[in-house]
């Protein structure tokens, strides 16, 4: 799956967040903005799924998720926080520095799924978020994630 | 007032077709009307003809009754093909001898005993040996007579399977032809003693060729038929080659005058042991399509009967010939089953069964009046106008009496419901007789290794996810799950929360499960979650699952439960009967 259908270089952010609150705030934000709802909309699905269990996998990586009503399409939205979000509640209990927000329609159950393996497939790899964690602007990200899925 | 402007009305010329609709949808309410009250449908159709006929508004008048009568034959020929459908030659083997002379013993004892009350009568209030003993052979040949349509018809409705259903199926399907014979040689012997032209031998020749021609004509349709049905491969033609068939032996029957049912029940008879399995599926055909037919044929025999204008002592017959008969079917079955070591529950209900009286004797009450027509009993009363007056007063009650006591035999045998199909079996039931109340759940928040672990624990396609309170979120089934294995770093993401869906329709617990079967092959589901009735508009709480196959298994498991049990019971009469007959040897040596 080409992750380049679902991320604009639009929705990368490269954040100072210290707080899982603070940092998933902003992140509905840019993504409910790219797709036309309401951020509290977004935000409060995404935290109600927090509850149920972390997204935070380890490795400095988390993927909150949700499905959602109301979008037509799938999409993504990226932060790098380099001082790391120590309350996230991550998996190996260490901070987190890069978040991968996923949103799909209801109904698209499949691309949803095959959307969050591409993900993880893609940041599994320590090189890769090594570089991401190296970049310095939301184009550099956007770019190392592209490119190593093309790789 | 409602009745005055029907009485203006012109009924003897109404439209046929307005007729006919008048007698289907009477009698179908009336049908529906009786079975609330737990009477077999047969007597709503009749009851319905009462009303609408003779005896009541005249809606359907004794004219139309008579243009009718070719569909009369119609029904009659189509009840004897699916008579002859049930008699698989493995029943004559096996049941053949005992089946001969519980006949001979129900039909000669009704004979004799309706045959004697109601002479001795005749002969009191007349004074007139020749027309006393004339009108006792006629009473009693007729009494001998039992219809196989309604009882048949009751068997049929109530589902029955059993040595009982089996054994009347095929004694009223035979006593027709006795009852034939009987009537043949009594009118035949009743006009010679009344100075009639026609010698004995004369007699016995027309009897011959009825039964005999009749067979012999039905056989050779049935061969002919399943010829063409085994190069007919249009499935679509098979009613409409099956319906011309029969007719066409009716036809020749009525024209050459032999008897329709036993015609049309030899190429039953012959289609079933021939071809057993192609000819199930035109049986099943035939008898859907017979519906309406009898239906109208019920109708036409209740508006038949007029009960107006009897005198006061023909009364005193109707009595006799009505408890003689009852007692000759009980006495006579009894003694013809226990001779033959026949199963105790034809000993002990078969006679019950035969009680039933319709078309067939009407029709030889009308003959008899055709025969014996110009022999007075008194000053305006024919001896044949007495034979039609009584019989069908007496049919009338025994026609009204008689299908609930097939009911009852059915039942105390315990044969009612025994042959039951997946669509009774189906319409019988609710969704909450079949789900499965055990079905695995997940919870919202239950990591992909917990789902992984409850599949494997269970053998479900499908797991309904649930909150606290056991109300449904969502589905999940393990189709969907396939994107998600063999990732590790995807299964770490995952919980049930995420790969739930919601249900594509659900079912509630009430719910009829002939609805919810269907909804399910409409939406080509495997599952439907079932929850709890809904309180005060709320949706219900989940109370179970509804899986198609597991549905499809269950329904088959108690339909075999259920034909194994009526097997269980013809095999357990064998073995008594074997013992009998071994102990009586033993008494014997």
């Amino acid at each position: 799956m080409d992750l380049k259908s679902y991320l604009t270089e639009d929705n990368v952010l490269v954040c100072d967040a210290t707080s899982k609150a603070e940092l998933l705030g902003e992140l509905s934000a840019l993504l409910a903005g790219s797709l036309g709802i309401k951020t509290d909309e977004l935000l409060d699905a995404v935290l109600r799924r927090e509850k149920l269990m972390s997204t935070g996998v380890g490795n400095g990586l988390a993927v909150p998720h949700v499905r959602i009503d109301g979008i037509k399409r799938s999409s993504l939205a990226v932060a790098v926080c380099k001082q790391g979000v120590a309350d996230y509640e991550s998996m190996d209990k260490q901070p987190v520095y890069i978040v991968v927000l996923i949103a799909a329609p209801q109904g698209q159950h499949e691309t949803y799924i095959r959307l969050l393996a591409a993900v993880a497939d893609v940041l599994k790899d320590d090189e890769t978020r090594q570089f991401v964690l190296d970049a310095e602007t939301p184009a550099e990200v956007y770019g190392i994630l592209l490119e190593s899925k093309e790789s | 007032m409602t009745l005055d402007v029907i009485g203006q009305l012109d009924t003897a010329h109404l439209p046929i077709l307005l007729l006919l609709g008048f007698a289907l949808f009477g009698g179908a309410l009336g049908a529906r009307f009786f079975q609330r009250l737990r009477i077999p449908q047969v007597v709503g159709y009749i009851a319905i003809g009462l009303l609408l006929g003779e005896s009541g508004v005249k809606i359907i008048p004794l004219e139309a009754v008579v243009n009718f009568r070719q569909l009369n034959y119609f029904a009659l020929g189509i009840i004897g093909f699916l008579v002859g459908g049930e008699l698989k030659s493995s029943i004559f083997k096996k049941y053949g001898k005992q089946f001969m002379a519980i006949l001979l013993g129900e039909g000669l004892a009704a004979f004799f005993l309706v045959g004697i009350a109601t002479g001795l009568f005749v002969f009191f209030i007349m004074g007139n040996f020749t027309v006393a003993l004339a009108a006792g052979i006629v009473f009693g040949a007729i009494a001998s007579a039992t219809d196989p349509a309604s009882t048949i018809d009751v068997l049929w409705e109530y589902r029955s399977r059993g040595v009982l259903t089996t054994g009347l199926i095929a004694i009223v399907a035979l006593d027709d032809a006795l009852a034939m014979t009987l009537y043949g040689l009594g009118t035949t012997a009743a006009g010679m003693l009344m100075g009639g032209s026609e010698s004995l031998g004369q007699a016995m020749a027309k009897i011959g060729i009825e039964l005999f021609g009749a067979i012999g004509l039905g056989i050779a349709a049935g061969f002919v038929l399943n010829f063409i049905l085994r190069h007919l491969h249009q499935p679509d033609k098979t009613l409409a080659v099956a319906i011309g068939s029969i007719l066409l032996v009716i036809a020749t029957s009525v024209i050459v005058g032999m008897d329709v049912i036993l015609a049309t029940m030899a190429m039953g008879v012959v289609l079933i042991n021939i071809a057993p399995r192609r000819s199930k599926e035109l049986f099943e055909i035939v008898r859907s399509f017979s519906s309406p037919i009898y239906v109208i044929f019920f109708v036409l025999v209740g508006a038949r009967l007029g009960l107006a204008n009897m005198p006061v002592w023909m009364w005193g017959i109707v009595g006799l010939y009505v408890f003689f008969r009852t007692a000759g079917k009980m006495v006579g079955t009894y003694v013809g089953a226990r001779i033959t070591g026949a199963a105790s529950s034809v000993r002990k209900y078969g006679g019950m069964g035969l009680f039933a009286q319709g078309g067939v004797a009407v029709g030889l009450s009308i003959m008899a009046s055709q025969h014996l027509g110009s022999h007075m009993v008194s000053e305006d009363l024919s001896l044949g106008d007495m034979i039609i007056f009584c019989v069908t007063a007496t049919t009338l009650i025994v026609q009204v009496v008689g299908p609930p006591m097939v009911k009852l035999a059915i039942r105390l045998a315990g044969e009612s419901g025994m042959n039951i199909t997946r669509e009774d079996l189906i319409q019988s039931y609710t969704v909450a007789d079949v789900m499965n109340r055990n079905a695995a759940c997940l919870a919202e928040s239950d990591s992909f290794a917990k789902i992984m672990k409850v599949i494997s624990e269970t053998d479900s396609m499908t797991y309904p996810v649930v909150d606290e309170q056991r109300n449904l979120l969502g589905i999940i089934t393990i189709q969907e799950l396939k994107g998600g294995l063999g990732n590790k770093g995807l299964a770490d993401l995952l919980v049930a929360y995420d790969l739930m869906q919601p249900a594509v329709d659900i079912a509630t617990e009430q719910m009829p499960l002939a609805d919810a079967m269907t909804r399910m092959q409409e939406q080509s589901l495997e599952y439907l979650p079932v929850l709890e009735s809904p309180v005060d508009g709320q949706q219900g709480k989940f109370a179970g699952l509804l899986e198609f196959r597991h549905t499809e298994r269950l329904l088959s498991k108690e339909i075999i439960r259920r034909q194994e049990a009526a097997v269980d019971q013809e095999q357990a009469e064998l073995i008594r009967e074997n013992i009998r007959k071994k102990s009586r040897a033993v008494e014997k040596s």
